[in-house]
């Protein structure tokens, strides 16, 4: 199984053309397999030397790029906290390193309660590293190379190539052998502190004669927080494997999920925004309505999901929709006030009702339903809270986060609500109801025939022109809607593929079973559908990861802009382009990379396309 | 059949009707329905509105504020209730302001909102800084996004009439010049008319590119115009020779020069007489005088406390000395200050805090090689445009 | 589940009685969609409502005409870099636009084919080079390659009159690349008329030669024959081509007679044309009613279609005569200006020369820039180019292989059984297959590198995003350019669409 999501394998596998290299076999003599595998015949000799050419030239080209005289890589490492956080006050900046905690906390449980073990084959690792220790070896070698960064390559592309030969030779089978997760995990943890610990990076002053304390060996500024971080990471795993016998694992998991849906919204309003609480306000009016909202929208709901219930539960349901609806019209009318929150909490609550009968059934399921509103008043009434509170940040934009950070923000809020968009748009456009599919299908191929840029520049600078007088919608938001609604769009298309290939047969006996169009669609269609379409949901995602650099074009401080204008307009680093670009590129790569290896194996284990 | 013929037109009758009403209903409250949907809000929530539209990206957490109170009066009580000026600058502009590697922002625009907050809020460095670009700079403004834009954006007659906002005094007298090379045999005293067949680059959404186009076709010349939104790209492009000239404001260009000219090449900047007249200054919303008043003076309270020769240390000795007019300024003696809704001693807190407009100029631009003896920006006694009405 | 309330079935016994109206599907699904429809369409409304008031309060009025204003600023490229008018501006910008997306498409098509074919190489190390090529170019963002390739192609170095790689044929420096331009000279279009010719005298001897080789037997001399006609007619119709010079005259009535039709008869003919459409959709849509026994009995749903026909045709008449009667002097002048610019190109004095070169050049004077003769990619398309080049072709790599092992294994043997080289195999029997599977994501690839020329705007190149976006901060006629931006993309869309699916219907296999 783990061999499998071996990459090396992967590729003969799929490739189908070199079949005479299976991932059981074992290690052949170096010479042999250069015989078959470069100079099989006279023409794949000729082609070998034409790569062996072209790579050569491309990585002396790269190097020469990376290591260009121009080029002052200071500029980064001076920068790093301006890359990834833009101007995040750093006397708060604990509380960036505590998100941090949180999340890769949370990685370390998700694997522990999902099982994910990715391992690797001793043999894999070997080649890897000598692999990785002879491209090392080579860039050492290279003339381009600067004379001080030549030594450390050639050290560490020895080490590695001598650690991986070495594996490879002392260990018998190395393809039966595999290294585990929690090793791999220590490994990685470990070499994180040490590179903290031991490797010089930054500078120590800059333009105005302040100093930024980062860099050097002793300095504990970042050194303290990255071990701390390491330790959660590899802590949590342990503790949580040592700890899952006695944990029921279910609820565990749903907690996880619910983790990483609501999770960084919690962690963006309530810890890196740092808002001020009117404990007052909070405990005479936030909390009572909430409680108030929990209760009866929970008796409501409890007795609307009682079985064959009938006319009078569709009447209070409607009669529901219709207070909620009539607390928007006497808004617009201002015939009276209330807070923004009971209004929307009242739409969604008759929204819960009106789906009630759906989720009609025994007692445990009426619970659950229940329990899902209460989840949801909670969360919703204190994210409300605490996102309308003001905060106490001294920092120096609005947007309180930028640089790598508001792309992964921006990155998580489009895909958290486009993923129900999209689903809504691809039911719609897979209906029988003609209106609902014709403005759909509108919707999603107008969309689909215009570039993203497009729909940004519409909506960062003419948004406010379509709001009524007097409202506003800082560029960022405008940003994101405008993001949300395009990529809402592809999903669609994504779900939508997934929504065809579930079979006739499935619609039929979920007739026979006297399911409503409804239940059929939440509880049999949607389910095997998302299933089939989640290899395609990830490229979406990645596509989209990616084209958050397109929010620089409208001027938000991005990763992208942060890199390429902000640092290269320091007097001390004008015009340092290049190494900002080189450096958003290997992180963009790392992320997304990431993102398709674990697609790949995800795909792998649900078996997608093999049933 | 009729009896379901019936009910179908009946409902079509009950769509339209429905339709219309919609359509009338639009028509009726355009504008009712914001101005209501405030009031409710703020007679419940006391604090910021639970307004729904905020929570979309959390960014926009003060912006009901900022809509609430600019609605009420001028954005001075805005910024006194909010206690911190949002402050719109580049962000990117070498000496006029540029974000440092801590997340601090630099330059004498950045010292000019610092200088603005001293005055209102006693507390330089009570600021927001709001990085903005070129093309989205003055809907800032005109949104009520930014209190104050700082971002050396000229002064000119169309701006100044046509989009929401008003200029303050000119703290920066500037004027569009070109760089070339002098291997391509450009002097100090070269004409504009020699560039012809060039690549000219230049940033994209300012006066720069209007200028060089229609001067350009004034004197009859062919250039290939390239624009781009970063003059960072700008400046390499013209090291690496993708462009044989660039253009922009002068300040810009000396800086460009001072910090990145290559070894053995030699950069010219020309003509000795700028090809257009480029005032920066503050900017800020329409039809706001006490605002306006409060930026103008802050600027001028600088520029007088430049001609008496007192700065940052001798601030105090200024307050107790026999200048009058320095008194008055800083708020020993009259109610020139509190008149204007700041307290007396605001300009006191300006000058102690940032110094005066010779300190701010020479620490942000001296730098980068500007000067002001001989230029447009020395004092008026020197020959130069930096003047302030009397403070009495 | 099992407890799941069935509403249905507690009114079936029922089932004669029709239900009331608030429990009636049929009713409440036309009602639910119509409600959606108003809102959706009232909001939009409001919308833009809302943007109007809002743009003339600032003493803007949205519309088209200032299009013919002047445009008051300069492109660094294209096909007009002084416009005269913002219209001639933003076309400028589209032509940039279509020429990049058009050379994007074939670069990056030659290049995935490359990459993927190497990628299933036997050689471990080609094999191994695209991979790595494939991994790294589609995980960074296409904005930071272009940014990238930008930085790297200005340093190239500097242009000089004599600078290579084949001096005065193709030069490249750090101003682009130049080299030769073919480009099509007066007497094209009578030529390519005369080709035309030729082109149907082929296609029925190559029919006759096929029947005959169907009758008879043996091979079949089509392919020698085509050359042959193609190649003569090329070479005569080269020298001779001024003889159809005459069909200018004809061309010019059908113009003059198209622009000569009066607005209220083309309103007329259109509004006949929306009638008919509707009317014919209903008489189909009951004849596929129509059973033996008679007219099925109809739904609610399907009066509502029918309602719904007559009601787009309504509107489509209204728009005609009363919202928007420019639509129809539209069509009428814009059809006589097409048939004028077809009779343009054709006439009696014309040259004798289809096609035309010139050489690179490079401009003398103060700066070295490369003349107007040759074929030239200023640095900023190039690095442009470059980017959505190298990032498409490394998705279009994995299309291609995807294609070709979705080609059975037992096509490859059977192609080696009946003694097919490997070179062979691959082109004669495993690529066209391939193609029919690579077809519809390999449109999705061309679709998305056409729509990602609009980054021109982050090197600086003037396209129809660019000019429009500093068009609007001009005169903050947002609106119009969002609107035309719009309906460009959406009309390469389309016509991309258009090409991928006619090709996937040639190519699909015939299925009995």
């Amino acid at each position: 199984m783990a061999a499998i999501q071996d990459d090396l394998s992967m590729n003969l596998e799929a490739g189908g053309v070199a079949p005479d290299v299976r991932p059981d076999t074992p290690v052949k003599d170096p010479v042999q397999w250069m015989k078959e595998n470069l100079f099989s015949s006279v023409g794949n000799a000729l082609l070998t030397g034409v790569f062996v050419a072209v790579l050569g030239g491309l990585l002396w080209w790269f190097v020469g790029l990376v290591f260009k005289d121009s080029n002052d890589w200071d500029a980064v490492a001076t920068n790093i906290r301006l890359l990834f956080s833009f101007n995040y006050p750093a006397e708060q900046y604990i509380r960036v390193w505590f998100s941090l905690g949180m999340l890769l906390g949370a990685v370390s449980l998700t694997a522990a309660f999902f099982d994910i073990n990715p391992s690797m084959s001793v043999r894999k690792l070997g080649i890897n590293a000598s692999g990785l220790g002879a491209t090392s070896l080579i860039v050492g070698v290279l003339p381009a190379t600067p004379s001080g960064a030549r030594i450390v390559f050639l050290i560490i592309g020895a080490l590695f190539l001598a650690a991986g030969v070495g594996t490879l030779q002392a260990v018998d089978e190395p393809h039966k052998k595999f290294v585990s997760f929690p090793t791999m995990l220590l490994t990685f943890g470990l070499s994180v502190v040490a590179f903290a610990w031991l490797v010089p990076i930054g500078r120590n002053e800059f333009a105005n004669g302040a100093v930024i304390d980062e860099g050097g060996f002793a300095n504990p500024s970042t050194k303290i927080p990255w071990t701390i971080m390491m330790a959660i990471l590899v802590g949590v795993y342990f503790l949580a494997r040592a700890v899952k016998p006695m944990l029921p694992v279910k609820p565990v998991q749903t907690f996880l999920i619910t983790f990483w849906v609501a999770g960084p919204a919690f962690l963006i309003f309530l810890v890196l925004r740092d808002p001020t609480f009117d404990y007052d306000r909070v405990l005479k009016v936030d909390i009572p309505w909430a409680i108030g909202f929990a209760v009866v929208g929970g008796a409501i709901l409890y007795w609307l999901t009682k079985p064959m219930l009938g006319e009078i539960g569709r009447l209070v349901a409607v009669a529901l929709l219709g207070v909620a609806v009539l607390n928007w019209v006497a808004a617009f009318f201002g015939w009276w006030s209330m807070l923004q929150k009971t209004r929307v909490s009242f739409l969604v609550l008759a929204l819960f009702a009106l789906a009630a009968p759906t989720f009609a059934g025994e007692k445990s399921a009426r619970v659950r339903y229940v329990g899902a509103w209460v989840a949801v008043v909670a969360l919703g009434h204190w994210l409300i809270t605490g996102i309308n509170t003001t905060s106490t940040l001294d920092i120096a934009a609005p947007p309180f986060l930028g640089g790598f950070t508001i792309s992964l923000v921006i990155f998580y809020y489009v895909m958290l609500v486009s993923f129900p968009l999209g689903a809504i748009m691809a039911l719609a456009r897979t209906s029988t109801l003609p209106i609902f599919r014709v403005m759909a299908t509108v919707y999603i191929e107008f969309i689909r025939g215009i570039p993203l840029i497009t729909v940004l520049f519409f909506f960062s600078s003419m948004v406010s022109l379509f709001l009524p007088n007097g409202m506003d919608l800082s560029e960022l938001a405008a940003i994101f809607i405008g993001y949300t609604l395009f990529s809402a769009a592809y999903v669609a298309e994504n779900i939508r593929g997934g929504l065809q290939s579930v079979r006739r047969g499935q619609f039929e006996a979920s007739d026979a079973l006297g399911l409503t169009t409804s239940q059929r669609t939440i509880f049999v269609v949607l389910p095997q559908a998302l299933r089939v379409s989640i290899p395609n949901l990830v490229g979406q995602a990645i596509a989209t990861f990616k084209e958050t650099s397109l929010i620089f074009i409208v001027g938000a401080f991005d990763f992208l802009r942060v890199a390429n204008v902000s640092i290269a307009s320091q007097p001390d680093y004008l015009g340092q382009n290049l190494v900002g670009l080189l450096f958003v590129s290997a992180v963009y790569w790392v992320f997304a990379y990431s993102m398709s290896r674990a697609s790949r194996s995800l795909e792998t284990k649900l078996g997608v396309g093999s049933r | 059949m009729t009896a379901t013929l019936k009910r179908r037109l009946a409902l079509l009758a009950v769509l339209s009707l429905f339709a219309a009403a919609c359509s009338s209903g639009d028509d009726a409250t355009d504008n009712a329905d914001t101005d209501s949907t405030e009031a409710s809000d703020d007679g419940d929530s006391g604090d910021s509105g639970d307004d729904g539209d905020s929570g979309d990206s959390g960014d926009s957490d003060d912006s009901g504020d900022t809509v609430d109170l600019a609605q009420g009066g001028s954005v001075l009580e805005t910024v006194k209730a909010r206690g911190t000026l949002n402050c719109g600058v580049s962000g990117a502009a070498v000496a006029f302001s540029f974000t440092q590697a801590d997340g601090s922002v630099t330059g004498i625009d950045a010292d000019y909102c610092r200088a603005v907050a001293a005055a209102v809020l006693g507390d330089a460095n009570a600021v927001n800084f709001v990085a903005l670009t070129a093309a989205e700079r003055f809907t800032a403004v005109a949104a009520g996004d930014v209190d104050l834009l700082m971002r050396n954006s000229t002064w000119t007659q169309s701006r100044d009439t046509d989009v929401g906002m008003d200029f303050g005094p000119t703290t920066y007298y500037d004027g569009q010049q070109l760089m070339g090379r002098a291997s391509d045999g450009f002097s100090g005293s070269s004409a504009v008319s020699e560039i012809d067949g060039a690549v000219v680059c230049t940033n994209a959404g300012t006066t720069t590119e209007t200028n060089i186009a229609e001067l350009a076709g004034t004197l009859g010349i062919n250039i290939t115009l390239n624009t781009f939104e970063d003059f960072n790209i700008v400046t390499e492009n013209f090291i690496a020779g993708s462009c044989d000239i660039i253009t922009t404001d002068g300040s810009a260009l000396v800086g460009r020069k001072a910090e990145q000219q290559p070894e053995g090449e030699e950069w010219v900047i020309f003509p000795a007489t700028p090809i257009s007249k480029e005032p920066l200054g503050p900017v800020y919303g329409q039809n706001d005088s006490i605002w306006a008043d409060v930026v103008n003076w802050t600027v001028y309270a600088t520029i007088i406390a430049d001609e008496y020769g007192v700065g940052k240390a001798d601030v105090d000795a200024a307050l107790a000395g026999d200048a009058p007019e320095m008194v008055r300024l800083l708020g020993g003696e009259g109610e020139l200050q509190t008149a204007m809704g700041l307290p007396a001693d605001a300009f006191y807190q300006v000058i102690s805090q940032m110094g005066n407009y010779s300190e701010m100029f020479e620490a942000n631009l001296g730098p980068v090689g500007l000067v002001r003896e001989g230029s447009a920006n020395a004092g008026w006694q020197d020959g130069g445009l930096i003047y302030a009405p009397p403070a009495r | 589940m099992a407890t799941a309330q069935v509403p249905q079935s507690s009114s079936a016994h029922a089932a004669q009685q029709r239900p009331p109206l608030w429990r009636d599907a049929g009713v409440l699904k036309w009602f639910a969609q119509i409600v959606a429809l108003v809102l959706v369409v009232g909001t939009l409304w409001f919308l833009s409502t809302e943007a109007v008031d809002n743009l003339e309060a600032g003493g803007i009025s949205p519309g088209t005409e200032w299009l013919n204003g002047p445009a008051n600023i300069q492109l660094s490229e294209g096909i007009d870099t002084v416009p005269n008018s913002a219209g001639r501006a933003l076309w400028s910008g589209m032509v940039t636009n279509l020429r990049l997306a058009v050379i994007g498409i074939i670069l990056s098509t030659i290049l995935g084919l490359a990459v993927g074919l190497a990628r299933l190489s036997n050689n471990w190390l080609a094999n191994k080079a695209a991979s790595i090529f494939i991994e790294t170019l589609r995980n960074i963002p296409v904005l930071v390659q272009i940014l990238l390739w930008l930085t790297i192609l200005t340093s190239i170095g500097a242009l000089t009159p004599d600078r290579g790689p084949i001096s005065g044929w193709l030069i490249i420096s750090q101003k682009g690349v130049s080299g030769p331009r073919i480009f099509l000279a007066d007497g094209f279009y009578q030529w390519a008329v005369l080709m035309g010719l030729a082109g149907v005298v082929t296609y029925f001897v190559r029919k006759s030669l096929n029947a005959k080789r169907d009758r008879e037997g043996g091979t079949s001399q089509a392919g020698k024959a085509t050359v042959a006609i193609m190649g003569v007619s090329a070479v005569v119709f080269w020298f001779i081509n001024p003889i159809v010079g005459f069909l200018g005259t004809p061309l010019q009535a059908i113009s003059d007679g198209w622009g000569g039709i009066p607005q209220p008869v083309m309103q007329a003919i259109l509004s006949a044309l929306a009638a008919g459409a509707a009317v014919n959709w209903i008489r189909r849509f009951l004849n596929s009613r129509r059973t033996p026994a008679g007219l099925a009995k109809l739904t609610d749903d399907d009066y509502f279609r029918m309602i719904f026909a007559g009601i787009a045709a309504l509107l489509a008449v209204i728009v005609l005569w009363r919202w928007w009667p420019g639509l129809s002097s539209w069509i009428i002048n814009s059809g006589s200006d097409f048939w004028q610019v077809a009779a343009d190109k054709f006439g009696d004095g014309r040259g004798a020369r289809p096609l035309d070169g010139m050489k690179p050049t490079v401009s003398e004077g103060r700066f070295a820039n490369y003349g107007p003769t040759g074929w030239t990619l200023t640095v900023f398309a190039a690095a442009l180019l470059f980017g959505l080049v190298f990032y498409t072709a490394s998705f279009i790599a994995e299309i291609i292989r995807g294609g070709i092992l979705a080609v059975a294994k037992g096509q490859t043997e059977a192609a080696a059984a009946l003694g097919l080289s490997r070179s062979q195999a691959l082109r004669k029997v495993i690529l066209p297959q391939a193609f029919r599977i690579v077809m519809p994501p390999l449109g999705n690839q061309y679709l998305n590198i056409t729509k990602n020329t609009s980054l021109a705007i982050a090197v600086g190149l003037s396209d129809v995003v660019q000019v429009g976006q500093s068009l609007a901060n001009k005169n903050n006629q947002f609106l119009t350019v969002f609107a035309i931006w719009m309906l460009f993309y959406l009309a390469c869309s389309l016509t991309i669409s258009l090409i991928v699916n006619t090709i996937n219907a040639r190519l699909a296999i015939v299925e009995r």
